[in-house]
């Protein structure tokens, strides 16, 4: 069995979400930080689909039934969101 | 036990569950006929002016029905209509038929099918039950706005029931529609290519799209309300903007949902059209990408039509005022399509036929009073007014009921084996259109009537269209007895039918697939010779016990506030418990087993069944904890005073539980790579780990809790930010002792050798799943502990 890519990803993350932490502590509140801890949050998530529901070796049709429902609730929350900005 | 009770009782079959649906739909679609006929006869008159007498009501307080008693004949009769009535009906159609259609032995996965008649069915005896609760049901209409379906307004655990009720069966419709989407999926018939897809179930495949992803934002939406009426959360408080977050999250589920009642009737239609017009169906590939567009993405794109008036930013209504116009255009093309395979036709004007062009006509009436609608400025007119009950009921009564009982008439020879009495069926299509158009067009005129007034003042303007449309509906009402009818006189004296007696040329009446079987065809006297074959018995109890400790455990939730509603809710649980380690004995023991059989599978060939389910039940929960995060962000941007990040929650603590959940993640993960060498030992080892891990992450979570809530004094009833936290983080950790729950069964058939390096695909779920699990927590935790 290769364990190499399964104990990468899992080392990778650790790491990044330790980081994401020290991040926080380095300015809790602030904007920067907080698009900082976003962005590393869903590059996890990525890595975590990628790898661990192995998504990338799956034919297109399911990455779609995948991306569909992803799409349209990023368009509900986004439509919630922007119309509280008013 | 009675071998006909146990038969209706356990089946798994698609017919006989196909048969229940609609009959429980009839027997829904009564009760919600009944409560408007009382509501009509409240509207059918004013309340006298002053001084005058004749026929009206005496006094305001003095009508038909109360204020109150209104108010939930109106709210059930929405409810029960579009969600126990209209889209069963078309659900068990599709049960029956759509199987036939496409050359599958059975639906994909056939106890979890039965599992979900059971709940809808149960989850509507919840809703119901709300009636003989003190203070009555749920009043605040079918769309249960907030804050009217809050505690505060609705108080008393009838409405608690109802909404308890809609959670089963959104749940129901969620597993009923991946189960459909496999089904078509992976279960097709030797030489059902997607082109070979008749009509009606590709229709049913777009509406099964629809609710795919709509109604897991309802299911969402109701845990929120639900959560804030039993555990007094406060997601839908007037200080967090939750009139608003409930509107976005309803109508997200509720603009798909007029399509998943219309799209089973245009497929019925143009399976119907060509066979009594004699002419293939027009434009039929134009007819497939016109309804694909409607699905996805048009109908998740106009939700907020709904929601002009609510103060949400002009450019919004104007985006979703020009999608809302963009999404009539398919429909205009639909229905193009469909009159011009009528011209220069041969018409044969039966039953099925005069109904299906009913529905067309009324269609048109119905959507071009729509396209008013859409427009915003129009729409400050029109909104809250009969005109709007008026258009909504020629789409949604009109088209889909006469689309659907046109379905019925074409299908009853080969449900029953026997022809239905043509005359009676005229008269039945007669009478239902002049009572309905009597009962709804007269609602056009009276757009300047607010809908859901129990009563109203003299105004000559609006006392006789009222008559004239409590005339209709009676009318309406009455001509469905000449259905009823029909189906008795057909069962005891109709004749014998030829097996293809429409001359249709589609699989159902002219089976030339191999590998479709179809168990209950000769209990359920179909078509003599239609099908043959192997009987496939797969009985299981299983199901309705499950479907009924889950109605059991919601009654007991429901009715917390009496001493025994917790005993109830306990009694339910040990129901679930009971079915739900019955059915994984079945399955340990193979007690319940269908045949694998040949099938044509493009593009999901290299996919496992089940992987696929689990793929397709994934892309739901997608939605699920989207709207939930959602509502969380929604809610955070809206309250001013949020605690400062790391004020309330330990951060070590958190992080920790985070790498014991991606530690989990890789355990998961290698299980799955051992058994894909063959290594057993290893499998159950590293599944070993990761029961470990993932019951190490809930023992950390309640420490946690039990720290925040008895040192720190956060609760979840006591600000938003507490009932966000517990309520996402709680869903989170439910779908982890699921996960525990499923670790033990595969632990339990590994060390049976139930896997092997062949044969893992429960192992490849699980994995799926759990991964899925760890992917929600890489957001949750940033969410609620750093931002």
């Amino acid at each position: 069995m290769n364990y190499k890519i399964p104990v990468a990803v899992w080392l990778y993350m650790l790491v990044t979400t330790v980081v994401e932490v020290f991040v926080f502590y380095s300015g809790p509140g602030t904007f920067s930080v907080d698009i900082a801890i976003g962005v590393i949050a869903m590059i996890n998530s990525l890595v975590a689909a990628l790898f661990l529901m192995n998504i990338r070796k799956e034919p297109p049709v399911i990455q779609y039934l995948m991306l569909a429902p992803l799409a349209l609730i990023m368009v509900l929350i986004l439509t919630m969101l922007f119309a509280f900005a008013q | 036990m009675n071998a006909w009770l146990s038969r209706w009782l356990y089946t798994t079959n698609h017919k006989d569950v196909g048969l229940l649906y609609i009959a429980g739909s009839m027997y829904f679609g009564f009760i919600g006929a009944i409560l408007i006929l009382l509501v009509r006869v409240e509207l059918a008159i004013p309340v006298c002016a002053a001084g005058v007498s004749g026929m009206c009501w005496p006094s305001a307080t003095q009508t038909f029905l109360s204020a109150a008693s209104f108010n939930q004949a109106v709210t059930l009769h929405g409810l029960i209509m579009i969600l126990w009535f209209l889209s069963p009906l078309a659900i068990g159609l599709a049960n029956y038929f759509l199987p036939l259609q496409i050359g599958a032995a059975d639906l994909a996965l056939p106890r979890v099918n039965a599992f979900g008649y059971w709940l809808w069915l149960f989850g509507g005896i919840v809703a119901t039950i709300g009636f003989f609760m003190p203070g009555g049901n749920t009043a605040g209409g079918w769309t249960a706005y907030s804050p009217l379906s809050s505690s505060t307004f609705s108080p008393g655990a009838g409405p608690t029931l109802a909404f308890a009720g809609l959670i089963m069966l959104a749940t129901s419709i969620t597993v009923g529609s991946v189960n459909i989407l496999l089904t078509v999926a992976t279960s097709r018939g030797q030489g059902i290519t997607w082109r070979k897809i008749p009509m009606f179930s590709w229709f049913m495949l777009f509406t099964i799209v629809a609710m795919l992803f709509s109604f897991p934002s309802l299911l969402a939406a109701l845990l929120l309300l639900i959560s804030d009426r039993v555990l007094g959360t406060m997601y839908f408080s007037a200080s967090a903007g939750g009139a608003i977050l409930w509107d976005d999250l309803f109508w997200f589920f509720g603009h798909p949902e007029v399509y998943v009642v219309l799209l089973p009737a245009f497929g019925l239609i143009a399976e119907i059209f060509p066979v009594f017009s004699g002419r293939p169906l027009a434009e039929k590939n134009i007819i497939l990408i016109c309804t694909g567009a409607i699905v996805i993405p048009l109908s998740y794109m106009v939700w907020s039509h709904h929601m002009f008036l609510t103060g949400v930013t002009l450019s919004e209504d104007e985006a979703f005022s020009v999608a809302t116009i963009l999404i009539s255009l398919p429909f205009d093309v639909i229905t193009l399509a469909f009159i011009k395979t009528l011209t220069k036709s041969s018409i044969r004007l039966t039953a099925p036929m005069i109904f299906c062009i009913g529905s067309v006509f009324l269609f048109i009436i119905g959507g071009i009073t729509g396209v008013f609608l859409s427009s915003f400025v129009l729409d400050v007119v029109y909104n809250n007014t009969y005109f709007v009950v008026g258009h909504f009921h020629y789409v949604m009564v009109g088209a889909a009921i006469f689309g659907l009982i046109a379905g019925l008439y074409y299908y009853i020879p080969k449900m029953t084996g026997k022809m239905y009495h043509e005359k009676m069926a005229n008269w039945h299509f007669i009478t239902s259109f002049i009572g309905f158009n009597i009962l709804y067009f007269p609602m056009f005129f009276l757009y300047d009537m607010p809908r859901r007034i129990y009563t109203y003042q003299s105004l000559p303007s609006w006392n006789t269209l009222n008559l004239i449309s409590t005339v209709g509906a009676f009318i309406f009402a009455a001509s469905q007895i000449f259905l009823l009818a029909n189906i008795v006189w057909t069962l005891r004296a109709g004749k014998i039918s030829p097996p293809n007696p429409w001359g249709a040329t589609t699989p159902e009446w002219v089976p030339v697939i191999t590998g479709a079987s179809h168990g209950a065809a000769a209990s359920t006297g179909s078509t003599p010779g239609a099908e043959g074959g192997e009987h496939h018995r797969h009985e299981s109890s299983k199901p309705i016990w499950l479907a009924a400790g889950i109605g059991v455990s919601f009654l007991g939730l429901s009715l917390l506030v009496y001493s025994w509603g917790l005993a109830v809710f306990i009694l339910g649980l040990a129901i679930d418990g009971f079915a739900v380690v019955g059915w994984m004995y079945e399955d340990l023991h193979e007690k319940f087993h269908m045949p694998e059989e040949v099938t044509e599978r493009w593009p999901f060939a290299g996919i496992h069944k089940m992987r696929l389910g689990m793929w397709i039940f994934l892309s739901t929960d997608v939605i699920v904890f989207g709207a939930i995060l959602g509502a969380y962000l929604y809610i955070r941007s809206f309250t001013p005073n949020w605690p400062i990040p790391g004020s309330i929650h330990e951060i070590p603590l958190g992080l920790t539980n985070t790498i014991v959940l991606l530690t989990s993640g890789l355990t998961a993960f290698l299980a799955l790579e051992s058994i894909k060498e063959g290594k057993q030992r290893n499998m159950i080892m590293w599944l070993c780990a990761t029961f470990v891990l993932g019951a190490t992450f809930l023992g950390i979570k309640g420490a946690e809790w039990y720290n925040l809530y008895f040192a720190k004094g956060f609760t979840w009833y006591s600000s938003v930010a507490g009932s966000t936290y517990y309520f996402t983080v709680g869903l989170h950790a439910a779908h982890v002792t699921v996960g525990l729950i499923l670790m033990a069964y595969l632990i339990r058939k590994a060390m049976m050798g139930g896997y092997t390096k062949e044969d893992h695909v429960g192992i490849e779920n699980f994995a799926l799943y759990w991964a899925f699990v760890d992917i929600v927590w890489i957001f949750v935790f940033p969410l609620f502990y750093l931002l």
